[in-house]
């Protein structure tokens, strides 16, 4: 079976999780990680795919199981998953939100780190503070997610102070 | 009367109006190529419009005399600052405005205040701790004695946040100097809790020796500066938009633990005071040595350092000429290493490049550190000018990466693994050598070309990370950089919630996209695909030596690109410096056209023949079998049930060579082409206008590369057509086929149409398809997050060695 599918009825764990995971490296006033992550509509599996691109450079210290060896890896791709649900999280208003994670890949000096959700149409809430809590007081970090949904495309910013957002997973119309 | 206001109408109809000359008033029409110059300032004999200072440019002058004292117990800088100002301006001033940027580091700066938090009490234990910790610091500035130099009046003084207003105590004329003092004081913070450019780490783990990194900068208040263009630059600092300062020559003291060692901005004046017998000379060494570093203070004599502490104190003298800032760092654990660096592609004297870190930073400092700095300095000089400092130092410390005049803070380090060995990945190695380049890259934007950081971030951290790009690819043609390939900004490019790149520091939107990658992007693109290598590196070289030591702001870059390479770039920079459009455009269709000849003999085979291919109408196949009116009864055919269209006769064949025979020779030779004629349509869907790079495939597999230019799109941004006329037949097109232009959804441009896998899809295809599966693997992040009941069992059912939980949270 290729997706192994996770349920959550509450987020108040990780939202716990996030709280406790207090990772302390140095600052970085230059080395401007870039997080993005797209949550877009994916209409041949019906299925959202998340997909979170990270600057590779921040890491070691962050996930040690991503050696040298990258991500080839049972421990460094559990590393990364674990970091990934530590900082990312999604919860829906109405109903849970099934996800699998399916993987990462490096390329070039970016981590891409890939999801699957399966949730109707709901209101949500997202928790990010993917490279925010990391480096510590550097005041140039900020995380973006695009939610795409056909050609509709709705950006939330996310900063250190202010890393929870509402928002809505909504399928394009025509696929409703 | 009624004749001067009938000549005042006359003279109001007559005049063109002033501030929008041109609007469009009917249509949708966008002008991507309306020039830049009603828009930009208008130039003067200080800023030309050719990009260039004017004979008129001028710049103040500030120079300072510092002493300062680190009390390491208390963590704490004391200093004392006299300050010669030189009014080089044509204006008379009253007052000067002063940074205080330690103000930052108050519960009640206007930084703190103005930070925006979540509304559904989502709050992370770093925020509940840099709270706590500001609060603890007793941070900001503690000024007194702010007085003349000359009779030693008191100064009237007024501090609003980061900025002192000091009223002089006459009026300051075009061309006098004014000297004054200040003492100052300020607890220096934990770089770890309280973020910032600056501070302190101290090893005080249980296995560490307890000792510090101390890092300066932003410590002395320095002089705002004061420009042709915006007077006074005292917006307030809020912790993103950096520095815009004046040149000036620093005379400085820094006292410090006698065991330490200081690295700071200029030369050091008192090697005898500071420095062993064995130091010095292992100093001259390294200032003779090119290639090979050497040690003055090795790793083990660090480590001895390491186990006493001082009770006394030394004082180090620095003197710097023409910076605009001043910085150091200060440890008893610092290696020190240094080499020289001979300027000999660009003709500039020599470098003492060296690097400060502790034996945490080892093995990957000793081997990386210097020797990146003289790389980064061999290909910036290249592409500017020669690097005219005397040294460039790379220090290790709490900040991961800032720059001063001659030094740069720069975090990387290795990690200990399971038997407490440190070592470093090929991640870290690169992570390393990528930020001392950009950091020492500084040095030539904005330390040299010295822009306004708190008003045009892109001007520093743009230009510079195009010029990082440039060396990381000079440094390994495999380089794992991505910051300048056109491909590494598009996901950010679609995004909805973004700013323009010309927009105020402190306003932008995730830095790391806006105002390094896509200006670094964008200049890629001009010098690599839009303007060529030559033009850009001539105009580029040009503009960086022009404004060496000056003050550009934006519109001085674009105008120097443009009349250093002859190329119009307005609708480049309004494109990609004003608006938030991005690049998407579809090759919508290729239609394939045909030239009539009007010779019966062709024309009426051909059209058989095409029609012969049309499929059979359905209804006509399906109704083969039925009786037909005109067969069951055939006095209902005539001549036209037998005509055939297509069929032609003498008298065509007559009209056809009379007409010919009336062509003149050229115009017989274009009907006789057997050309293929394409007619490819474009639509602009992003905004942004760009080349079409068309990569066209022929039947017999040969492909061919057509470059058009941006101005293709200048009377229609919207949609156009392009005829192309080729000997050979083309089977498919490919819009961008080398990824150069930054498009954001390349399933529009290929013809025919291909299927463009997300990236997600690429990665179960790809050579490690669906990892985590062929792992079994299973998600229990402190046993939170697990898989449902029932997929937990199908992976069981599917797997041979899955170990799925069964809970759920």
């Amino acid at each position: 079976m290729m997706l192994k599918l996770l349920t959550r009825k509450t987020s108040l764990f990780l939202c716990v999780l996030m709280l406790l995971v207090g990772i302390n490296t140095p600052a970085q006033a230059h080395r401007v990680g870039i997080p993005l992550t797209t949550l877009e509509w994916h209409e041949p599996s019906e299925s959202w795919h998340l997909i979170h691109k990270l600057s590779s450079h921040d890491f070691d210290e962050v996930i040690p199981e991503v050696g040298d060896a990258g991500l080839d890896t049972r421990e460094a791709q559990e590393g990364m998953a674990r970091f990934i649900l530590s900082h990312f999280n999604i919860r829906g208003t109405e109903d849970d939100i099934r996800f699998s994670y399916l993987g990462a890949e490096e390329d070039a000096d970016s981590f891409w780190v890939y999801f699957q959700l399966i949730s109707p149409d709901q209101d949500i809430i997202i928790e990010n503070t993917l490279v925010l809590d990391q480096i510590n007081g550097d005041d140039r970090r900020h995380a973006l997610v695009n939610i795409t949904a056909g050609d509709a495309v709705s950006t939330l910013l996310f900063t250190r102070d202010d890393a929870a957002k509402k928002a809505r997973l909504e399928r394009p119309a025509s696929q409703r | 009367m009624r004749y001067l206001v009938l000549i005042l109408s006359i003279c109001a109809l007559s005049i063109p109006a002033q501030g929008q000359a041109l609007r469009q008033t009917k249509g949708d029409y966008e002008d991507k190529f309306r020039q830049l110059e009603e828009d930009f300032p208008t130039p003067n004999e200080s800023r030309l419009a050719s990009g260039a200072p004017g004979p008129d440019y001028w710049q103040q002058q500030v120079d300072y005399k510092i002493s300062v004292e680190l009390d390491e117990a208390a963590r704490r800088l004391t200093g004392s600052e006299t300050i010669r100002y030189t009014n080089n301006s044509p204006h008379t001033l009253t007052y000067l405005w002063l940074q205080l940027d330690q103000n930052r580091f108050t519960p009640e700066s206007m930084d703190n205040l103005t930070r925006t938090s979540t509304d559904d009490g989502f709050i992370a234990y770093y925020n509940i701790r840099r709270a706590g910790a500001l609060e603890d610091l007793d941070g900001g500035y503690k000024i007194s004695n702010v007085r003349a130099v000359r009779g030693g009046a008191a100064l009237n003084h007024t501090i609003r946040d980061t900025n002192m207003r000091i009223d002089l105590p006459r009026p300051l004329k075009p061309g006098d100097t004014f000297e004054f003092a200040l003492d100052f004081n300020f607890n220096m913070y934990d770089t770890g809790v309280i973020g910032g450019r600056a501070g302190y780490e101290c090893f005080d783990e249980e296995d560490e020796d307890g000792n510090c990194i101390f890092l300066g900068a932003q410590w002395f208040p320095r002089l705002h500066a004061y420009s042709d263009y915006e007077g006074w630059h005292n917006k307030p600092f809020l912790g993103s938009g950096e520095f815009t300062l004046e040149f000036g020559d620093y005379e400085v003291e820094i006292t410090v633990p006698s065991d330490h060692i200081v690295s700071a901005t200029g030369e050091l004046q008192n090697e005898r005071a500071v420095l062993t017998a064995e130091q010095r000379a292992r100093l001259n060494t390294a200032r003779d040595t090119e290639g090979e570093i050497t040690f003055i203070v090795s790793p083990e004599e660090a480590r001895a350092n390491e186990e006493d502490v001082s009770t006394d104190s030394k004082t180090w003298v620095f003197e710097a000429e023409n910076v605009r800032d001043f910085a150091f760092a200060s440890s008893r654990k610092f290696i020190w290493d240094a080499m020289n660096v001979e300027q000999i592609n660009s003709g500039g004297e020599d470098v003492l490049a060296m690097s400060f870190y502790p034996n945490e930073a080892e093995p990957l400092w000793s081997a990386y550190s210097t020797k990146s700095i003289a790389h980064t300095i061999e290909v910036y000089s290249r592409f500017s000018f020669p690097y005219p400092y005397p040294t460039s130092q790379s220090v290790n410390g709490p900040v991961g990466g800032m720059e001063y005049p001659m030094i740069t803070f720069n975090g990387p380090r290795p990690v200990k693994d399971d038997d407490g060995n440190l070592t470093y990945s090929s991640r870290t190695k690169h992570g390393l050598i990528t930020v001392i380049i950009h950091e020492v890259g500084h040095n030539y934007f904005p330390m040299i070309v010295n822009s306004d950081e708190r008003q045009w971030t892109w001007m520093d951290e743009g230009i510079n990370s195009f010029l990082q790009f440039v060396a990381e690819k000079e440094w390994d043609e495999d380089y794992p950089s991505r910051s300048g390939e056109a491909r590494s900004i598009t996901e950010y490019m679609k995004s909805e919630f973004q700013v323009p790149i010309m927009t105020q520091s402190d306003s932008i939107i995730q830095f790391g996209n806006n105002a390094y990658n896509k200006p670094s992007v964008a200049l890629n693109i001009l010098r690599e695909t839009i303007m060529g290598r030559d033009a850009f590196d001539t105009a580029f070289e040009e503009f960086s030596r022009n404004w060496k030591f000056k003050r550009p702001a934006p519109s001085d870059f674009f105008r120097s690109m443009e009349e250093g390479s002859g190329i119009d770039l307005d609708w480049f920079w309004r494109g990609w410096f004003y608006t938030t459009d991005h690049v998407d455009i579809s090759l919508d269709n290729v239609t394939r056209g045909s030239l009539n000849t009007g010779n019966p003999e062709i024309e009426n085979v051909r059209q058989r023949e095409e029609r012969a291919g049309e499929p059979l109408s359905l209804t006509v196949e399906r109704n083969r079998n039925l009786p037909k009116a005109v067969d069951t009864d055939p006095s209902l055919r005539d001549f036209y049930n037998e005509y055939d269209e297509f069929s032609f006769g003498q008298g065509d064949i007559d009209s056809f060579e009379r007409s010919s025979a009336a062509l003149e020779d050229w115009e017989r030779a274009a009907r006789d082409s057997t050309d293929n004629f394409y007619y490819l349509t474009f639509s602009n869907k992003g905004g942004l206008v760009m080349p079409l790079i068309v990569e066209m495939t022929y039947a017999d597999g040969d492909t061919e590369i057509l470059r058009i230019p941006a101005e293709i799109w200048r009377r229609n941004s919207k949609t156009v057509t392009k005829l192309v006329v080729s000997e050979r037949e083309i089977v498919s097109i490919e819009l961008d086929p080398r990824w150069e232009t930054a498009d954001t959804d390349r399933s529009n441009n290929a013809f025919p149409r291909q299927i463009q896998p997300s990236r997600l899809e690429n990665f179960q295809r790809g050579p490690r398809p669906n990892l985590m599966d062929r792992l079994d693997f299973k998600v229990e992040p402190t046993g939170l997050t697990v898989f449902a009941q029932e997929q937990a069992e199908e992976s069981d059912e599917d797997s041979d060695d899955v170990e799925a939980s069964d809970t759920e949270d």
